[in-house]
This record gives C-alpha cells, structure tokens and sequence, in this order.
C-alpha cells in the first residue's frame, strides 16, 4: 500500500480530526527518561506499553516522541552479505538459470473452449480432471475457439528438426503434423513430411505402439469414428499414401489420428499448436462443442510441450487462450508472457476487446466462465482472482502459496482449483474459505 | 544494554570534572545540534540546544541521567521535549489552526451536511475509540505527527512494510466500523450521501473510492 498520496484525501483530514479529538491532554506525561529508554529499546514490555497507551491518547507526548524519533540519526547501511562474499557472481548466475528453465518448463497458454455453462476450465495446459491413465479419447475436432485476432505459432509455421530418433514423441509429433496438413485440406503430404514418415512407418515398434494406444481407446477393436469429425471430402485413410510405397490400413490410420488427437491436444497447451486459425472475417464459432478428448492430463501435456520446445528451438511469443462464458458474446482471452497476464474482456464475440486489470505481475494459467460476467483465474503461488460483474477483478486468498494450474466453477461462490501437486481445494463462499478435498 | 558508561561520564560531569566535561563537549555537542538541525532549520531548535547545553553546565541536568538509555538518546529526548514544549507554548498564543477542520466546514448547501458531519464525527470516534493502543498510536503518528512509515517503525520497533500493513488493515477496520455505525442511522442511499457531502470537494469523492463504499455496496446487491 502507498499511503503517502493518501494524506491529503479527505477521509484522512476526517481521521485526522477523530485523532487529534481523543488525544487530549491526558494525565502524566512521558518523561525524557522513560521516552529515551523506550527509543533505545530498553523499557520492558509492561513498561512500553504502558508508555504506547499513554501516547496514543496524548497529543503532546505523540508530538514528543514524533520529535524524538526525527532526531534519531540515520541508521547506518547494512551491506548485504554477498557483496562481501567469493560467491557473488551466483547471484546473476543462479538468476539467469532459473528464468532459462522457468522458459523452458513453463507450459504456455491454450486455446481449448469450455462449452458454455459448463465451467470447464480453459487452463494453458488443458490440465483437467481426468485421471493421468485415462487417455483422451480420439476424434477430438480442431479447437473451434481460434480468433481472428489470435495469432499463434503452429507447428507447421515454426521450423523444427524431427529425428527418428527423437523418442517416443516422435509419433505423435509427425501424426499431428500431418494431422494438421489433412485439416487444412492439403492432402498432400510435403515431401519432408513424407521422408520423416518413411521413417515412422519403417519403426514396427513404433506402429505397434500406435496399435495398442488404439485398442486402449477403443476395447472393441473397432475402428471408432468420430462423425462429428469426419469430413467425407477427406480422402479415406486407407488409401493415404505415406511415401516409400507404404500404405496404412484403417486401423494404423485410425490410430495415427488417436495419435494426431493426443499429441494436438496436449501441444494445443503450447505456442506450437497445429489447431487451425479462423478466417480474420469470420465470427468466432460461439459455444464451441468440447473437445469429445477433454482435457488431457498436465503430465501428458507437460510431455508433449517439452518435446515440442525441444524439436523447435524457436522462442515462443506470448500465446493467448480464450475463455468462453455461457454467453457466446462474452470471451477473455488471456495472452502470457513471462512475467504477467494481461486479460482482455469482449462483449461482442470477439471482435474488440478492452483489457481489464487483474493486478500486476499477476500470472494466469487456467480459467472457468461457469456465468456470464463471472470469470475464475487461477495462477502461480496460490493466485485466484475472480470477477463477479466483468470488470472489476478481486484477489482471492488462498490457503497456501502452491502453484495452482485449473479451475472448474459452477457459479461465482463455488469453483474447485487444482494445483500442480495434484490437490484440489474447494470454495463455497467465493474464496473466503478452501477446504481441500480428495481426489475420486 | 549497558550504559555504565555513560552513567559515569555522566556523574563526573555533575561533579565538575573538567576532564569529563571536556570530553562530553567534544563528543555529544554535535550530536546536540545535529538533533536541533533535524528538528528545525530556521534555528529555533539550535538555539534550544545552546540553551540545554548551558543548563547542563550550570544547573548540573545531569542528575536526571539515570542510564535507562545512552546517554546520547537521554540529551535528544530532552531537546525533542522542550523543543515541543516551546512549539505547543506558541500555538497558545497563536489563533487555532481550521484549515483542516473539514468536517465541521458547512460551507456546503446541503440541507442535510449538518446531520451527516455528526454522524460520520460520531461514527469515527467511536471507531478510532475502539482500536488498540498500538494502532492508534500507528494511526496518530501517521496522519496526526506525519511520520513515515519508517520512523513509525523506529519507534514500533516493526519494519516500514509492516507499518503499512498495520495501517492498511486499521485503517479498513475503521471503514468498516463506520459503515456500521452508519447504516443503524441512516439507509444505504444516505451513507453514501454522507461520504459524499462530508468531503471537502464532493465533486472527486475521494472518500467513497479510498473506501471502496461503492464497490462493496455493488458486490452486496448481487
């Protein structure tokens, strides 16, 4: 708090009138002696506060021993131990090595839409409620959120160097690329793509893989087809031509695309996500369906983002994320830099937005619109802040300074936020009390 | 702490020991007027340092010296009280000081300004009534002596961040206080009139933003 502007408002004067009414001349005065004894510290407690009641009702001993504090000389400057010490240099050393792998661990901002009235948290990683051993569920269609004013890097616009050697992200890497190609109607595989396919396709282990993920998702065995996702324009995948004279069956095309979901909708967390933009003229598809994967849990996401930072040594702008409230007019979006969050509000789907004060320094990293003009942000260290009317933005205190990284509300007195250890703390009051809660 | 020290020098000194006073010269007389300097620059305070100085010479103050501090916090203590002394003897011979008075300014033509000044008067005593020693006297120190938050925690022995904090929450404990006390007297509509109409300019209503009565009014009807 900065109490110096304050002085001169008039609630001060009003304080300052209450004040100087009761500090009326009141019984013995502080002497020399004992004022001198209490500015060197040396009165005990009984003593000093006895001498404390007595000022603070007493105009002239308060005028005394303001008078006596001003003569005191200036404390001399401590010097900080490392300015002395051998080690000094770690200071900037240790500094610059914690912002280099806070850079490279921190997950960035999403894009994924919660359906409206759900309060589906659109947290940066996607992190949601699902246990880590469940794997989303295939067909997942493109984030339908992308805005015509979002501009995010994707993995086909930032160079990369994939290696077959590159690990098991590999896979899902390539899938999602050509996962990426195939949405934005190019059929054609590039030439790049196709070698680094070849690749793929000449690893047994690694097809097996992509078989068994599929039997996981699918118990049956059989081919699930998400309709909501197919396009029948699209060429089929049985006869989608991997290069080398390689063709995929239904199924190993089925599990590439498992494979694409997975990957995309982890790396959608990321500045690197392969989800296709808008048309700069069109409207933003209001109350997007969720994505039938759902979240994907903050390991996998975590997973895929650091494989994604690894494979495209291309520093990340600042990435944004919407937030959707039930009412498809009202969006956040939420844009992530290292050091701060700044939050846009719009009222018209999207098409301007006035960017609304959440504090400063304040990070975010997942939020819920379970309500029209309520929004729940979660952060770092314990950061939740809430907005009841869309506007005015109140930080909540939370028990304890753990990073926090989802939310899900119901309502502007009830949300759920989980922290990054895996704890999930409840409000039922509008964050005046948490109470932690297991997981089921 | 030990002042044994001093408490000697001291006692020599009363006793006239040249030697002493020789020594007490040449290490507590620039102390004394760099404490008059910090109180005064226009030389009044110096001149009550000559003045203590010489009743320390003549009229042997040093008896009082009773070592519960350095001597040198017992010589500014001294100094710092009769330089208050002094300045409160003036004031009483000088007319009384308005210019803050706001709350008891009726210059406003609201019908209504007289009854809200004594609620809100009432309303802020009985709050700054009802707080702890200690933040009151955080309080005086503050708006009433206008010490910063770092000689306020000289004296609190508190570091300057903790001043503040102390003040912020007494200060949003005294808001509260009053809006309680307000809202027994008069309805919703005419506290934040009151706030309105006790302010000097009513036209910024600093006194509604600083205390977030809107705001919280607001958050209430939803």
């Amino acid at each position: 708090m900065n109490m110096e502007p304050d002085r001169d408002r008039p609630f001060d004067n009003l304080l300052h009138d209450a004040l100087t009414r009761q500090s009326a001349e009141a019984g013995a005065h502080l002497d020399a002696d004992t004022a001198a004894a209490w500015a060197d510290g040396a009165l005990d407690a009984a003593a000093r506060g006895l001498a404390e009641q007595h000022v603070a009702g007493c105009a002239r001993c308060q005028a005394f021993v303001a008078a006596l504090v001003k003569t005191a000389p200036p404390a001399p400057a401590r010097a900080s131990w490392f300015r002395f010490s051998r080690a000094a240099w770690l200071a900037p050393l240790t500094a610059a090595a914690a912002a280099v792998i806070v850079w490279a661990v921190m997950p960035p901002m999403s894009n994924i839409a919660s359906p409206p009235g759900s309060g589906v948290s659109a947290g940066i990683n996607s992190a949601g409620s699902r246990p880590a051993a469940e794997p989303p569920a295939a067909g997942s269609p493109p984030p339908a959120d992308s805005h015509p004013l979002e501009s995010r890097p994707t993995i086909s616009e930032a160079p990369q160097t994939v290696t077959p050697s590159a690990g098991a992200a590999t896979p899902h890497a390539l899938a999602d690329r050509d996962e990426a190609a195939r949405e934005r109607g190019k059929d054609k595989v590039a030439p790049e793509q196709k070698n680094a396919l070849d690749a793929r396709a000449q690893t047994p282990a690694t097809a097996e893989a992509l078989k068994k993920e599929q039997r996981a998702d699918d118990p049956k065995g059989a081919p699930k087809l998400n309709a909501a996702n197919e396009k029948p324009a699209e060429p089929p995948f049985a006869t989608f031509a991997t290069g080398g004279g390689t063709r995929l069956t239904v199924e190993e095309a089925q599990a590439k695309r498992d494979a694409a979901a997975n990957a995309r909708a982890g790396a959608a967390a990321g500045a690197v996500a392969a989800a296709p933009t808008s048309s700069p003229t069109s409207p933003p598809a209001a109350a997007a369906p969720q994505s039938s994967a759902g979240p994907v849990p903050m390991r996998q996401t975590m997973a895929a983002d650091s494989f994604a930072t690894k494979a495209a040594p291309v520093r990340r702008e600042p990435a944004s994320a919407i937030i959707r409230s039930p009412n498809p007019n009202q969006l956040w979006r939420l844009t992530s830099t290292a050091a701060a969050t700044i939050v846009d509000f719009s009222t018209d789907g999207g098409r301007t937005w006035s960017v609304q004060p959440i504090g400063v320094g304040i990070v975010v990293i997942g939020g819920a619109s379970p309500a029209a003009n309520v929004c729940w942000l979660v952060g770092p260290r314990g950061t939740v802040t809430l907005t009841i009317d869309g506007r005015v933005w109140q930080r909540l205190t939370f028990p304890e300074m753990i990073d926090l990284i989802n939310v899900h509300a119901t309502d502007d007195r009830h949300a759920t936020v989980t922290a990054l250890d895996g704890r999930l703390f409840v409000t039922n009051d509008r964050g005046a009390s948490w109470t932690q809660v297991a997981k089921d | 702490m030990d002042y044994t020290a001093d408490v000697e020098l001291a006692r020599r000194c009363g006793a006239g020991d040249a030697q002493a006073w020789d020594q007490f010269v040449r290490e507590y007389r620039p102390l004394l007027y760099r404490a008059a300097d910090a109180l005064d620059r226009t030389g009044r305070a110096r001149e009550l340092a000559d003045a203590l100085y010489a009743d320390l010479y003549t009229r042997s103050l040093f008896k009082y010296f009773q070592g519960r501090s350095s001597l040198a916090t017992w010589l500014r203590a001294v100094l710092a009280q009769r330089y208050v002394d002094a300045l409160r003897a003036d004031k009483k011979v000088e007319p009384l000081d308005e210019q803050h008075d706001t709350a008891r300014d009726d210059r406003a033509a609201d019908p209504d300004r007289p009854q809200y000044l004594a609620v809100m008067q009432r309303a802020l005593d009985a709050a700054v009534g009802a707080l702890a020693d200690r933040d009151r006297l955080r309080l005086a120190m503050y708006y009433v002596q206008s010490m910063t938050l770092a000689e306020i925690g000289r004296l609190t022995k508190e570091h300057e961040a903790t001043v503040s904090r102390h003040l912020t929450r007494t200060r949003k404990h005294i808001r509260e206080d009053v809006e309680r006390l307000l809202r027994a007297e008069l309805t919703e509509d005419q506290i934040a009139a009151c706030f309105a109409s006790v302010t000097d300019d009513p036209g910024a209503i600093d006194i509604s933003q600083m205390l977030n009565y809107k705001e919280q009014a607001r958050e209430r009807s939803v």
